[in-house]
């Protein structure tokens, strides 16, 4: 690739031709302010903020849509360019609407960084501004006309990465202004990220609409499990109200670039949900009542004890979970199938119809970690059968305890009815799952899990991307991570006898014993995680 | 009426434990435990423009053996902590706590590793003073408080009967909370869902 | 008995606080006795340790000031000045004139306020009850002035990086100048009441002492050194707020001991008198605050008209002004020696470090050859001496 050697400020520096002068600033540390340009998104160059000097010539370029060129002086300390942008700045707050106590975006607004960077500290505007109403546009976005730059970004956004125009610039001239066309609303499901890259508060998200200021917010990197994609997200938590408020999308170039679609946004009102599981319970006929862990798994271990003696290791199955980490699959593996021999270990299939965007797909499976828990080994063993099986012969009545990692609507596992009856019949059923469902409604023992905020652990993504989504915090309540729910379990078994810290201990048992994870632990995964070895990806161990 | 109508006048009749929680609540003579700011606010309280004196607290008493009342008067750093529970120990009952100010409340601007949050972890508080210090009043008026509460001490064990409880209503209204929060209390799970 | 066997002699040591009526807060002394005669001494430090630096880089830069009150909280006035100074250094600031007389005014009010406290509780140790009630009758009205300019009396957090918030109200002047008038009265009756005692005299003539040579050693500042005969005095040596313009002496003592050093801050009271009379005299009428947006808000009419200035003022009240990268180190003369702040800015809302100079802190390591080979009783006299605050000593 051709390179290209300029200065900056004085500082030298080499990069591949046609990049353009904001970020060749940024190789070396010099910052170039913008509001219309982004690197995901085709270059405009209408909000003229970043406008740089170039030694030898008389105007001021767009830093943005100035590609370099072989010993060119750029230069943004000037007084030219102070001015300019102090200038810039002007115009951009003569209409902007006095609402910064009441909107969202202030506390992380470009447009208030930027005037306390550059701009004018008085004003001197004395006329009346515009006084635009709100409106809902759709893909939970409110739009206020009143405090848009006209940057463009969002109308670049929705046509570039999700092919629509239901967003658009409309008249022009003095009159300009961003809206739908006829009352439509926008339907498309990357809509939530025109709120991340909107640089002030004229479209906002619904869900986050007046819920906290940004500053008492601690942002946490971690991943997406709602598909196999494995966006990399940041979880925005709230210390204080010890909830997680929102959900947005974090930089990574392997995997989703800079996007995340709405459903992995909105994942943070599960966590919250009322009727989450906060409690193991344990039904008695017709009763259930709250119970303890120390009595549930004890009870439960010994259970399947009982049974795996009375009736052979057939007679139990295990259906597992594509949500699950691959340290919790690790842990299942080594448990149900190692430890106690069973063969009928399965991983419930989650298939979704996937949509495609120009520069986006969401994915055909609801599973996060379907890669991970094959690789693993969390799969049928000599003469065991898979989950429809399972089922089939829980009716039959040759299968007595199932233990589900995870639980879901009946429709998951086959057909309904079928299901019921299956479920009926069984001598033990355990759930471990965070969320109730028909499944834990039917379960002898309930044990509480927790989402994926609320434990650590690694997924593997469908292209065989290992990623981390560490604790960010935990909820209140009588719940167990998922994988110390697992190792409890594995003690009392009497089948996996270490004492691990936590996952990232598992993680390293996990790496040494399979040689699809050869090489990684978690200083080797970073924040942006790393590939499974190449070689021997994908096939299970035994 | 009754037995008053009978005996000769200037005889008051009266139980005995009201004689006895006038006589406490009228001489509380607190033990010296200022740490801090909060201490030179508890010195003026009892100088000569607000004069604790007048509130039964003639001496500040240097041992805590011949003390009533504890008056917890700074930030307790997590070193001082052992030193307070033994004072506190060493006062004989009845014996009353106060928590002055903000830091002995709740830490007050001091959530760090080495202040205790909060002088009830460590004993149990009478009675709470806000303020950072809490002006000279503020305090009279909490000694007050706890005057008013030792007239509801019975003389037979150490805890008063409660003050009127205020019941706070539920917050309504579009402030009142997004509705998403989840409960405190283990939830049950749903019986049997739909087949 | 044994004839040929002396007894064996052995010395006790006691343990002085941390709750102790005479440490002036929660100060330990170890002290090891030979009957009545000290034979070492050792403070244990740390009961109010508050982790006060850590806090402040966790605060805005104006935040941090509420900080610094509680520092020296018996003159919490000075421990903003210094504070703000080092800031106001890093950043380059030029402040206003009516804003520096303001600051040397009250500066030398906290220092009268904080010599009240100090005689107060050094002759009540000593056994002067009524001089205990006196100077806080004379300190309320200084904190009456606290509270009228900064709403609350011991914590005023009242200096801002740039000056003030605020001027200070009308009543402040009358105010002022009728304590001028009448605190000289005082002193009179201070003197009248313990200069001349004989138990006064004999409790603190030659006790204590403290060599010149020895309390540099020891980088002892404030009237601690001084009271051996020291000119050393930061607002002559380093002055600051424009103190270089206003005429005032600084009393030095002789022998080093605590009659001496009773005798200077008594002088000192006088002297800063002095100063705020000078001070109230050339007070014009003018602005308090620097010329800097970035540090105050602007009128309130202005905020809700305009849009530069609503951005101005949201972005100051919730992230803060952003100092360049720098480091500063301002001092002065607090009532208890010299008071240094150093600030290091690395650009960011809050500072990345602040290490505070503690007079108490330093002035307490001479407690020990102060008391060496003296009775027991003279440790309190000493410790008053020292005029130690344990806020400043453990942050």
């Amino acid at each position: 690739m051709a390179v290209v050697k300029l200065q900056v400020d004085g500082r030298e520096v080499v990069v591949e031709k046609g990049t353009n002068l904001i970020e060749a600033g940024k190789k070396v540390g010099v910052f170039v302010p913008s509001f219309c340009y982004h690197p995901g998104l085709p270059v405009v160059g209408v909000c003229r903020i970043c406008l740089c000097e170039i030694e030898g010539r008389p105007k001021l370029v767009a830093g943005c849509a100035t590609p370099v060129e072989e010993g060119m002086k750029v230069i943004t300390q000037s007084a030219n360019v102070r001015e300019a942008r102090k200038a810039v700045m002007e115009f951009l707050l003569i209409h902007h609407p006095l609402d910064c106590p009441m909107c969202d975006k202030g506390g992380e607004c470009t447009l208030q960084d930027y005037t306390m960077m550059m701009g004018p500290a008085h004003t001197r505007f004395t006329f009346e501004k515009q006084t635009w109403p709100e409106e809902d546009v759709g893909g939970k976005l409110i739009l206020n006309k009143n405090r848009c730059i006209l940057c463009l970004r969002c109308v670049n956004l929705c046509k570039t990465v999700a092919g629509q125009d239901e967003i658009a610039v409309l008249s022009r001239g003095e009159e300009t202004y961003i809206g739908t066309v006829a009352g439509r609303k926008i339907e498309n499901e990357m809509a939530g990220n025109i709120a991340d890259i909107c640089p002030v508060g004229a479209l906002t998200s619904k869900d986050f609409r007046f819920r906290s200021r940004p500053w008492e917010l601690k942002p946490v990197g971690s991943v997406c499990t709602l598909c196999s994609k494995g966006c990399n997200t940041k979880v925005w938590y709230h210390p204080r109200r010890n909830e997680v408020v929102r959900i947005t999308a974090r930089e990574n170039m392997d995997v989703n670039q800079w996007w995340i679609c709405d459903r992995g946004r909105g994942a943070f009102w599960g966590i919250h949900d009322p009727n989450r599981l906060l409690q193991p319970t344990r039904r008695q006929g017709d009763a259930t009542a709250p119970t303890t862990w120390g009595q549930a798994i004890p009870a439960i271990a010994e259970s399947l004890r009982a049974i795996v003696e009375r009736h052979g290791p057939s007679a139990v199955g295990v259906v597992a979970s594509g949500e699950l980490t691959n340290e919790e699959c690790y842990l299942a593996r080594s448990i149900f199938r190692d430890g106690l021999g069973l063969a009928n270990v399965d991983v419930v299939e989650r298939p979704q119809p996937p949509v495609v965007y120009p520069k986006f797909t969401i994915e055909g499976d609801r599973n996060p970690n379907t890669r991970g828990a094959r690789a693993i080994g969390l799969a049928p063993g000599p003469r065991g059968l898979g989950v429809a099986d399972m089922i089939r012969a829980a009716a039959e009545g040759s299968i007595h305890a199932l233990v589900f990692l995870r639980g879901g609507p009946l429709e998951q596992f086959g057909d309904p009815q079928a299901v019921a009856r299956a479920l009926g019949r069984l001598e033990l059923l355990v759930v471990m799952d965070p969320m109730p469902s028909p499944v834990s409604g039917r379960a002898h023992w309930v044990l509480p899990g927790v989402s994926f905020a609320e434990r650590e652990g690694t997924y593997t993504n469908s292209q065989g991307r290992v990623q981390r989504a560490p604790r960010v915090f935990t909820l209140r309540g009588d719940t167990r991570e998922d994988w110390r729910i697992l190792q409890d379990l594995g003690r009392s078994l009497g089948v996996w006898m270490h004492v691990d810290a936590g996952p990232q201990q598992i993680f390293q048992r996990l790496a040494a014993a399979n040689p699809a994870f050869a090489g990684l632990d978690y200083t080797v995964l970073g924040d942006l995680g790393a590939p499974l070895a190449a070689a021997s990806a994908d096939v299970a161990v035994g | 009426m009754g037995l008053e109508e009978l005996v000769p006048d200037g005889i008051l009749t009266t139980t005995v434990e009201k004689m006895v929680n006038w006589a406490r609540r009228s001489s509380i003579w607190p033990a010296t435990f200022g740490l801090a700011c909060c201490a030179i606010e508890m010195m003026a309280t009892s100088a000569s423009r607000y004069d604790l004196a007048r509130f039964g607290a003639e001496v500040f008493r240097a041992s805590p053996r011949q003390a009533d009342l504890m008056i917890v008067a700074g930030r307790v750093s997590k070193k001082m902590a052992p030193v307070l529970k033994r004072i506190y120990d060493q006062m004989p009952e009845p014996k009353w706590v106060i928590s002055m100010g903000a830091c002995a409340s709740c830490g007050g601007e001091f959530k760090d590793y080495a202040i205790v949050q909060g002088v009830d972890t460590v004993v149990p508080v009478d009675v709470y003073v806000p303020g950072c210090p809490p002006r000279p009043e503020a305090l009279i008026y909490g000694i007050m408080k706890l005057q008013e509460k030792i007239d509801r001490m019975s003389i037979k064990g150490r805890d008063p009967a409660p003050a009127a409880v205020v019941e706070m209503p539920k917050p309504t209204g579009p402030t009142a909370g997004s509705g998403q929060t989840t409960p405190l209390s283990g939830v049950l799970p749903p019986n049997l869902g739909p087949v | 008995m044994s004839a040929t066997a002396a007894p064996e002699f052995k010395t006790i040591t006691i343990n002085m606080g941390p709750q102790h009526p005479s440490t002036h807060g929660v100060l330990r002394l170890i002290i090891e006795l030979d009957g009545e005669t000290v034979v070492s001494l050792k403070p244990v430090m740390g009961y109010l340790h508050t982790g006060m630096e850590k806090i402040m880089e966790a605060k805005s830069y104006t935040k941090s000031i509420t900080v610094t009150d509680r520092m020296d909280y018996l003159s919490p006035l000075g421990n903003n000045m210094a504070y703000v100074g080092a800031v106001e250094r890093i950043m380059g600031l030029t402040i206003p004139e009516r804003a520096q007389t303001l600051r040397v005014i009250l500066l030398e009010l906290a220092r009268i306020s904080s010599h009240l406290v100090w005689l107060g509780t050094h002759a009540i140790d000593l056994g002067a009850m009524s001089m205990f009630l006196y100077c806080f009758r004379e300190r309320e009205k200084l904190l009456d002035v606290n509270d009228m300019v900064a709403g609350s009396r011991m914590t005023p957090s009242y200096f801002r990086v740039g000056g003030f918030f605020q001027d200070v109200p009308d009543a402040f002047v009358p105010h002022v100048r009728k304590f001028v008038d009448e605190f000289p009265r005082s002193i009179d009756e201070y003197h009248n009441l313990l200069t001349k005692n004989r138990i006064w005299m004999k409790r603190t003539i030659g006790v204590g002492t403290i060599t010149a040579e020895h309390a540099v050693a020891l980088s002892v500042t404030g009237p601690v050194l001084r009271g051996s005969g020291l000119n050393y005095d930061v607002r002559k040596a380093m002055p600051y707020c424009g103190y270089e313009t206003y005429e005032f002496d600084v009393p030095l003592g002789k022998n080093g001991d605590v009659y001496d050093r009773y005798l200077c801050r008594m002088e000192e009271m006088r002297q800063s008198l002095r100063i705020v009379q000078q001070g109230l005299d050339r007070l014009k009428p003018g602005s308090v605050r620097a010329d800097n947006p970035y540090l105050f808000p602007a009128r309130r009419e202005d905020v809700k008209r305009g849009m530069e200035e609503l951005i101005f003022h949201f972005k100051i009240m919730s992230e803060g002004f952003r100092p360049p990268i720098g480091d500063a180190y301002y001092a002065i003369e607090s009532p208890k020696g010299e008071l240094g702040f150093y600030v290091v800015s690395d650009g960011e809302p809050l500072p990345y470090r602040v290490r505070v100079r503690p007079p108490s802190f330093i002035n307490l390591q001479a407690l020990e050859t102060m008391c060496l080979g003296r009775m027991v009783a003279d440790v309190v006299a000493c410790i008053g001496t020292l005029d130690i605050v344990l806020g400043e000593v453990d942050r």
